[in-house]
C-alpha cells in the first residue's frame, strides 16, 4: 500500500527533476521595484514580496553599489538620527516595531572609496528586523543581495499591503524602463 | 413525621407554617424552610405533602395559595406534576441519544437568591432563637428536592438509572423574565461588581449567581430589608422551562495517520469565503467517524502537523478526535475497524489503530511534540554538483545545533524568534548530478526547509553553509513520528 503511493510520487518528482530550477525566490516571492528612491539618480531598491505580505527590502543590480561593482567596508543601521537597531519587537502582533514609511532610512552604506549611500525602506510598515549579519560581513550585501545580502524585513499592516505596493514596478516594468532608457 | 425540622416543639413549627403560607409559600418550599433534608419525604407526591404540612396546622384547610410559589417561582410545584415530566421525556426520546445512565441538571432564575435570602432574614427576625444562626446552605435546595422527586420517576420512564456522574446530562434552563429588574437594586450597593459589558453575551451576563451571592455576603441585613421585599404572588410569577437539552459527554478517538496527497491540507483552509484545498485529513477521518457516532461538533488534534506539500508515510502521525455530544456510544472494536476501512477508502489519507481513548490521553499526544525526535527524507537541488566526498561530509554531522529564526513564510503570524535545535544525524544520496535525497533525524520542531535553503541566511548553520553550495528544497517526507501512543493495535 505504501509502496504504490511511493512509486506514484516517483513519476511526480521525475517531472520536478527533469525541469528547470526556480529559486527560492522565485517560487515564493514577487519582485517589485522602486527606482531613483529619494530622487537620487539610479538607487533603485528591490522589494520582495512574499504571499503573506511580509517584504523584504534588498538592493536592485541597477543601484551604484552594485553596478559599479564597489567595495563596501562597512554598513551601519544608527542613520540620520534614528537607530535601527534598537527595534525590540514581541508577540505575534509585532508590538513596539518602529513604524517605517516608504522614505524612512535603514541603514548607510560607507564604501572603500569614501562613498555613501542611505538605502531607504519603499513601503510603509513596521520594522520586523534587520540583517545583522551585514554588520560583520557587509561583503555579503555585494555578493548575495537578494538572498543572505537583504536590509530588512518589514511587515505592512494588514489591509495596507495593497496599497503600500501598489506604485512599485512589476519586475517586466523595471526592465523595460531600465533597458530602455540610461 | 417529617423526619429531622429546625423546630422540636409543635407550636412553634406551626406558626412558622402559618407565616409562610401566609406568603403564598408552597408545601415543599414551606417543608424545606422547616428545615427538612430527607431524601425520602421528598419522594411523596403534592398531595401527601400538602397533607402532611397540614397536619403541621391541625389540619386547617385552605391555608396553601392557588397562585405560583414566591420561593420557588413553581419548579416545585407544575414542574413536577405529569405534565411537565412528560414533555422531558420526549424530549429525551426526540433527541435520540444512546445512553447507559443519565443525570438532570437545572438552571434556576437568578433572583432565586433574593428569594430564599429574604424569606431566611424574615424567620430569623420573627423566630430569632431558631433560625438566628441558620446559613441558606442549610436549607435544603430547589434543585435537589426537584431531583429528589423526578429522578424516580424520570428513571422508570426512560428506562434507565438516575446517576451522579452519567455522562448523559438532561438541561433544564429554568428562566423567569423579571429576573434581572429584582436584581437592579444590587447595583446600587456594589456598583463595581456589576459593571456592564458593551456587548451582553448573552441573557442574565450582568448578574450572575456568583457576583449576586457574593453582595449578598456583604450586605447588611437592614440595607437588604429597606431595598428588597418578596414580591407578591401573581398567575404571571411563574418561571418558564422553554429549553430542554440533552448532552452527552465528549467521546475520544485516537490513531495514526498517513498522508500521501501534496495537495491536502491537514485541517480545513478556508481563505475569504472560500476553500482552499479541497477536504483535509481532519475531514477524511472525522466524516466516517461521524457516520457512526452522530456528533454535532468535532475537534482535532495531532502530535505536529506536516505541511500541505508534505507527505506523512511510515507508520503514521498520532491524533485525537474529540467528538462533541455524540449520540451513539456503544461502538465496539468491530465497529472501529469498519470505520478505519472506510476511511482508508481514499487514496490520500489512511489510518491505523484507531481506537477510543480517555479524555486525559490528549496529553501523551502534545507530549511527543515537545520531546520526540522525527525523521525525515528531503528531495534537494544544489547549484552545482556535490561530490561523493561532500555528500560523505554530511553523514559525519552528529548532533548538530542550529538555530532558527522564525522563517518568513510564518512570520506574520508567529512572534520573532530564535529557536535552537538539533539535527542529529544526516546521510545523502545522489539522485543526479544536481539533485540528492537527504534523509534526517531532527529534534522535534525543527523547520526543514529553512535549514535546507537557509531562508535568507536566518537559519544557521544551514545545507549551504555545511557543503558550502546553495542549496534548495524540492520536496519533503516525513518519514516517522517517534512517539508510542496510542497503543498499536497490530495494524499493517
Amino acid at each position: 500500500m505504501a509502496d504504490d503511493n511511493q512509486q506514484h510520487d516517483f513519476e511526480g518528482s521525475k517531472r520536478l527533476l527533469e525541469s528547470e530550477h526556480p529559486s527560492l525566490v522565485d517560487r515564493y516571492y514577487q519582485s517589485r521595484y522602486l527606482i531613483d528612491s529619494q530622487s537620487k539618480k539610479n538607487e533603485d531598491i528591490c522589494i520582495l514580496t512574499h504571499s503573506n505580505r511580509i517584504c523584504i527590502v534588498t538592493v536592485a543590480e541597477w543601484h551604484p553599489l552594485l553596478r559599479e561593482k564597489k567595495t563596501i567596508s562597512q554598513i551601519s543601521y544608527d542613520v540620520e538620527g534614528v537607530n535601527r537597531m534598537d527595534n525590540k519587537i514581541s508577540g505575534k502582533g509585532k508590538r513596539g516595531a518602529q513604524l517605517l514609511t516608504p522614505s524612512s532610512p535603514l541603514c548607510e552604506v560607507t564604501c572603500t572609496d569614501s562613498s555613501k549611500y542611505i538605502i531607504t525602506c519603499g513601503v510603509r510598515g513596521q520594522l520586523i528586523e534587520v540583517n545583522e549579519t551585514l554588520l560583520k560581513s557587509p561583503d555579503l550585501l555585494s555578493l548575495k543581495p537578494q538572498t543572505e545580502g537583504y536590509i530588512a524585513i518589514v511587515l505592512p499592516k494588514l489591509g495596507d499591503f495593497e496599497g503600500t505596493t501598489k506604485n512599485l514596478l512589476s519586475k517586466d516594468e523595471y526592465i523595460k524602463i531600465r533597458s530602455s532608457g540610461t | 413525621m417529617c423526619g429531622n425540622i429546625f423546630s422540636s416543639d409543635p407550636t412553634v413549627t406551626k406558626e412558622i407554617v402559618l407565616l409562610l403560607t401566609q406568603d403564598g409559600l408552597c408545601p415543599r418550599c414551606v417543608l424545606r424552610f422547616l428545615g427538612a433534608g430527607d431524601v425520602g419525604l421528598f419522594r411523596a407526591t403534592s398531595e401527601e405533602l400538602a397533607q402532611k404540612v397540614k397536619s403541621l396546622v391541625d389540619d386547617q384547610d385552605d391555608i396553601f395559595s392557588p397562585l405560583p410559589c414566591p420561593a420557588c417561582l413553581g419548579i416545585l410545584q407544575v414542574y413536577l406534576e405529569e405534565g411537565f415530566l412528560n414533555r422531558v421525556v420526549e424530549a429525551v426520546r426526540t433527541s435520540d441519544h444512546q445512553f447507559k445512565n443519565f443525570i438532570c441538571s437545572l438552571t434556576t432564575p437568578v433572583c432565586s437568591l433574593l428569594r430564599e435570602h429574604a424569606i431566611l432574614l424574615l424567620l430569623k427576625e420573627k423566630f430569632k432563637s431558631l433560625y438566628e444562626h441558620r446559613e441558606v446552605e442549610e436549607i435544603s435546595s430547589v434543585k435537589d428536592v426537584w431531583k429528589w422527586r423526578s429522578g424516580p420517576l424520570l428513571a422508570a420512564a426512560l428506562d434507565a438509572p438516575f446517576e451522579l456522574k452519567s455522562k448523559f446530562d438532561i438541561i433544564l434552563n429554568f428562566t423567569y423574565e423579571k429576573s434581572d429588574k429584582e436584581c437592579t437594586f444590587l447595583s446600587y450597593h456594589s456598583p463595581e461588581v456589576f459593571r456592564k459589558r458593551k456587548q451582553q453575551r448573552s441573557y442574565g451576563d450582568t448578574y450572575t449567581r456568583a457576583n449576586v451571592a457574593r453582595v449578598l455576603s456583604k450586605m447588611t441585613e437592614g440595607y437588604f430589608k429597606r431595598n428588597y421585599s418578596l414580591p407578591k404572588s401573581n398567575e404571571t410569577n411563574v418561571c418558564l422551562c422553554e429549553d430542554i437539552r440533552c448532552v452527552h459527554d465528549a467521546v475520544f478517538v485516537a490513531g495514526r495517520y498517513n498522508k500521501y496527497s501534496r495537495t491536502l491540507s491537514q485541517t480545513p483552509w478556508i481563505l475569504d469565503g472560500g476553500r482552499k484545498s479541497e477536504s483535509s485529513v481532519e475531514e477524511e477521518i472525522c466524516g466516517p467517524l461521524k457516520k457512526k457516532f452522530l456528533f454535532t461538533e468535532q475537534r482535532f488534534s495531532s502530535s505536529g502537523r506536516e505541511d500541505v506539500d508534505v507527505r506523512m508515510l511510515g507508520k503514521g502521525r498520532p491524533f485525537v478526535v474529540e467528538m462533541g455530544d455524540p449520540h451513539r456510544v456503544r461502538l465496539t472494536p468491530e465497529d472501529l475497524a469498519e470505520i478505519q476501512q472506510e476511511i482508508n477508502k481514499s487514496a490520500d489519507v489512511k489510518v491505523r489503530d484507531l481506537q477510543i481513548v480517555e479524555k486525559n490521553d490528549i496529553n501523551k499526544l502534545k507530549e511527543g511534540e515537545i520531546e520526540k525526535t522525527k525523521t525525515y527524507s528531503a528531495l534537494c537541488w544544489s547549484k552545482e554538483p556535490l561530490s561523493q566526498e561532500q555528500l560523505q561530509k554530511l553523514q559525519e554531522v552528529k548532533d548538530l545545533v542550529i538555530y532558527q529564526k522564525t522563517p518568513i513564510r510564518v512570520l506574520h503570524r508567529r512572534p520573532l524568534a530564535t529557536r535552537e535545535r538539533v539535527v542529529y544525524s544526516m546521510s545523502a544520496e545522489k539522485v543526479d548530478d544536481l539533485h540528492f535525497t537527504l534523509n534526517l533525524l531532527t529534534q522535534a520542531g525543527t523547520y526543514i526547509k529553512e535549514f535546507v535553503h537557509g531562508d535568507f541566511g536566518r537559519t544557521t548553520p544551514n545545507l549551504g553553509t555545511l557543503t558550502g553550495v546553495e542549496c534548495d528544497i524540492l520536496e519533503l517526507d516525513v518519514q516517522s513520528v517517534e512517539l508510542d501512543w496510542p497503543p498499536s493495535l497490530g495494524d499493517t
